[in-house]
């Protein structure tokens, strides 16, 4: 492959839809790593400093909801470019970090991608 | 007088009784205060004022408080008695410390306190009776002026109390005697006459105004000049009653109006207090107007009596011995509209409503008959064609010789009595009804200086608005008991409505903790402000709401989770459609793209009729199998009743339809004669002994089976969402004699119901 790939972080609880995407995504030529909840997701992070692209849900059991890991991501690791997705409730602008981005639920897999690639242009 | 058994230095403990007795064998020395040889000279004094005296008292002395008391006092104590000499004040009274000792504090600080009437349940004669007392609060200073202790000294005024409780209990008993009484009655007290009682005559004769708590001068402006003020005077002054007959006066029947005449027959008579001191006068008397116009009649000229007819409000008649009207004052014919002269004969009757014409004129012949009063009550038509109710009463009047002359008589509108009565009477009911039907209850807000001074309302507002039972404003406890958020909210309101510039409508919900459970409620105010004689008054209605902000949340939660669902399971088909429809087959991937469709919905259908708390396993599961069998296959379906979570059962449905799709193509189910056992326990154990969930699908007598080199969504979805759901792992064995899938985890991330029934094997082909 000519140019490095993206490597980006799913956070997704439910397994049929992170499979959908992280699948979608390898098919489009991302890095893709997966975690079910925000506990798992620091985990990756911490161990892995090559993640450009954090993509979380805010629905999620654990400690953190997207929004919490959202907000813990930006402290800790400011270059990640954030993109919270949600079905549940209107996330207001206020409720994101900086220079996140939001993504209503359920997303067409193709905006996923192309949002990925604008983010690391 | 010196008692024999105490040395000399003690001779202030002389005395006292039961009391005297107990102090002077009091062991002192066990107390703050010492042996009485020790104690002070303002002390000595004290005690010997205590013992000496037979109004009840008691002493609390030093920085213990320490109390002495009297033979007086001693009941006051009850069953504390006689423990409680010689024991700290703050001991003997603990259960009402709280009240009590605030008093103390302030005495011992310096201030002296007095209480009017306190109320003792106090046994006399072995029966406990209500007694009162007033209480007074002295500090006493010891010699370097600081504050050594304090006296109390007890007045009981149970007498003085019992009576002020009678005489307004008389007064109200009073009162409701003379309102039912059919002469006109008054009470007027002191030398202004204040109005103090008037019953239902007198208002009817004085218009129906508001004179109660003013002095008659006031009360009754147009009444002066004509001698009545002065008549009161004298005999407010004089103590002798006075009684005149037929006395002409003039009154106004509303505020402003003309004034009418009347005639009335009318007795002052002094009120006298126990002391013989003039206190007030009682007026009673009698309206005689009508039979003053039947005398006036009777002895005055034609032309006297109409003038005299002609000044009376009311309608005034005469009719010939045999009952023809043949004259009529100007009011009548003013109320009826019909031209001057026309309405003798016919025109008359027809005035009268058609339903009352019987019954007047059966009166009407027997008065004439008999030469008796005529009394009868009828609608009598006006010029715009209302009818209105009227008394009419007529007397006859005789010449010298006996025999009747003609009649004089008179109508008068009693319509706003009689709708007002009954008006008052159904609505009053109805509105009972109405209020206690919609569980309403009604408030009335007092606003002065554009603050609330006060609160009222029936009970049920009351309790709705939190109101306790004994706070004289009403406001104290219904600030208490406003939730805090809502203050603001209920000041902006109050204040909009408030405003005269606006429709002055206030419309609140509001939360308002419960008088006895501490349970929060919802209530909504609605009131109308309007201008009263002091300030603004706010009437309305207040609802218990609580019921429906339940509903209300509740029916939000239910909606924001139904949103949930759908955008959750739009997600999921939108997972299946990225997954299925990849590649270019692809009219074969919409059949398939359909089919895992239908096995979403299906599990969709389970979790519906269980209103998605949960499935059952099995029902999931033969469900999911149901649509690939076709029979000649052997399916077995076996294991304990499982409740699965909605994320269980959907991703479980999904995978036995990725496995069953399979086993039609190139499994077991492909072939005659090949058989699927599915199965799961619960009560097993793991390799670390913690129990474990196991399911396995297994086939066999199926073709050869041989591991696929590719691995499609069927076994991604198996392995990794499946196991994500369960938390748990699975495994896939290409055994060439049939395809084994296993499924296990943790027994506590699936619920097992409580069922009594052990699945035993069920066999659906």
């Amino acid at each position: 492959m000519a140019r490095s790939e993206i490597v980006v972080l799913v956070v997704e609880d439910e397994p049929l839809v992170r499979m959908g995407i992280v699948d979608y995504l390898e098919d489009q030529g991302f890095s893709v790593l997966e975690a079910a909840e925000a506990d798992e997701a620091v985990e990756i992070l911490s161990g892995n400093s090559a993640v450009q692209i954090l993509f979380t849900d805010v629905d999620m059991p654990g400690t953190m909801d997207g929004l919490k890991l959202a907000a813990a991501v930006r402290k800790r690791w400011p270059p990640v470019k954030i993109i919270v997705t949600s079905g549940h409730r209107k996330v207001g602008l206020l409720d994101l970090p900086t220079d996140a981005r939001f993504l209503p639920k359920p997303y067409n897999p193709d905006t996923v991608a192309a949002l990925f690639r604008a983010c690391e242009l | 007088m010196i008692h024999r058994d105490l040395p000399h230095a003690l001779t202030f403990l002389h005395g006292g009784g039961e009391m005297g007795e107990r102090i002077r064998g009091f062991d002192w020395s066990t107390t703050p205060l010492g042996a009485p040889q020790t104690w002070p000279g303002s002390l000595r004094t004290l005690v010997q004022v205590l013992l000496t005296s037979r109004q009840p008292m008691f002493i609390a002395w030093g920085p213990a408080r320490t109390m002495l008391y009297n033979d007086g006092y001693a009941p006051m104590t009850a069953h504390r008695h006689p423990g409680a000499l010689g024991r700290p004040f703050a001991e003997v009274w603990a259960d009402i410390i709280d009240a009590v000792g605030p008093i103390m504090d302030a005495a011992y600080a310096g201030t002296p306190t007095y209480m009017d009437d306190i109320e003792f349940l106090m046994e006399r004669d072995g029966k406990a009776v209500e007694t009162h007392f007033s209480f007074g609060y002295t500090p006493v200073h010891d010699e370097s002026d600081q504050v050594a202790g304090m006296f109390c000294t007890a007045l009981e005024i149970t007498a003085e109390v019992k009576e002020a409780k009678t005489s307004s209990a008389e007064l109200e008993r009073l009162r409701q005697l003379l309102e039912q009484a059919p002469s006109f009655m008054a009470v007027l007290s002191g030398p202004e006459h204040v109005f103090e009682i008037t019953n239902g005559a007198y208002l009817q004769l004085i218009g129906h105004r508001d004179v109660l708590g003013k002095p008659v001068r006031a009360a009754l402006p147009e009444v002066a000049g004509q001698g009545f003020f002065e008549l009161l005077d004298g005999v407010y002054s004089s103590g002798k009653a006075f009684v005149g007959r037929a006395l002409p006066i003039l009154l106004q029947p509303e505020p402003g109006a003309a004034p009418e005449k009347h005639f009335v027959d009318l007795i002052y008579q002094p009120i006298v207090s126990s002391e013989g001191k003039i206190t007030g006068i009682f007026a009673q008397g009698h309206d005689i107007t009508d039979q003053k116009l039947a005398e006036m009649a009777a002895a005055a000229s034609e032309a006297r009596f109409r003038n005299l007819a002609q000044s009376l409000p009311n309608h005034v008649w005469t009719a010939l011995p045999d009952g023809n009207l043949n004259w009529f004052n100007d009011q009548t014919y003013a109320y009826s509209g019909i031209e001057q002269g026309k309405l003798d004969g016919q025109n008359w009757v027809d005035m009268m409503h058609p339903d009352d014409f019987a019954g007047a004129g059966a009166t009407w012949a027997t008065a004439l008959a008999q030469g008796t009063t005529y009394k009868t009550e009828f609608r009598l038509r006006r010029g715009d064609g209302i009818y209105r109710w009227h008394l009419s009463r007529a007397t006859p009047i005789l010449s010298s010789d006996g025999a009747i002359e003609y009649w004089v008589g008179t109508n008068t509108d009693i319509e706003d009595q009689k709708s007002a009565g009954l008006a008052l009477r159904e609505s009053e009911v109805q509105l009972k009804i109405a209020l206690g039907a919609a569980q309403m209850g009604v408030w009335e807000g007092q606003v002065a200086d554009g603050r609330f001074v006060g609160l009222s309302g029936d009970p049920r507002a009351l309790t709705m608005l939190g109101v306790e039972p004994g706070d004289p404003s009403g406001l104290d406890s219904f600030a208490k008991r406003l939730n805090p958020e809502d203050r603001a909210m209920f000041n902006a309101a109050a204040t909009k409505a408030l405003d005269s510039t606006g429709d002055g409508i206030l419309d609140i919900e509001c939360r308002i903790t419960a008088q006895n459970h501490g349970a929060e409620r919802w209530v909504h105010a609605r009131a109308q402000a309007f201008e009263a004689a002091l300030g603004k008054r706010l009437i309305g209605t207040v609802r218990d709401i609580t019921e429906v902000k339940e509903a209300e949340a509740r029916q939000e939660i239910l909606s924001a989770e139904l949103q949930h669902r759908i955008k959750n399971t739009l997600a999921m088909v939108n997972a299946i459609a990225t997954q299925t429809l990849r590649g270019d087959d692809i009219a074969d991937r919409r059949a398939l793209f359909s089919s895992r469709l239908e096995a979403l919905a299906n599990a969709h259908d389970i979790l519906t009729a269980k209103t998605w708390q949960g499935a059952p396993m099995r029902a999931v599961i033969e469900g999911a199998l149901a649509p690939h069998l076709s029979g000649g296959n052997l399916v077995a379906v076996e294991g304990p009743a499982v409740e699965l979570t909605p994320k269980q059962a959907l991703s479980m449905a999904l995978a036995i339809h990725e496995l069953a799709t399979n086993a039609v193509k190139y499994g077991a189910l492909s072939v005659p004669g090949g058989s699927l056992h599915i199965d799961w326990t619960a009560n097993g154990l793991d390799d670390l002994g913690q129990a474990q969930f196991r399911f396995t699908w297994r086939e066999s007598g199926g073709p050869l089976v041989t591991e696929p080199t590719r691995k499609g969504f069927g076994s991604r979805l198996i392995t990794r969402v499946l196991a994500g759901d369960f938390s748990g792992q699975v495994s896939i064995d290409y055994d060439p004699r049939g395809i084994v899938c296993t499924l296990s985890s943790a027994a506590e991330h699936v619920s097992l119901r409580a069922s009594a029934s052990a699945n035993t094997e069920n066999a659906l082909h």
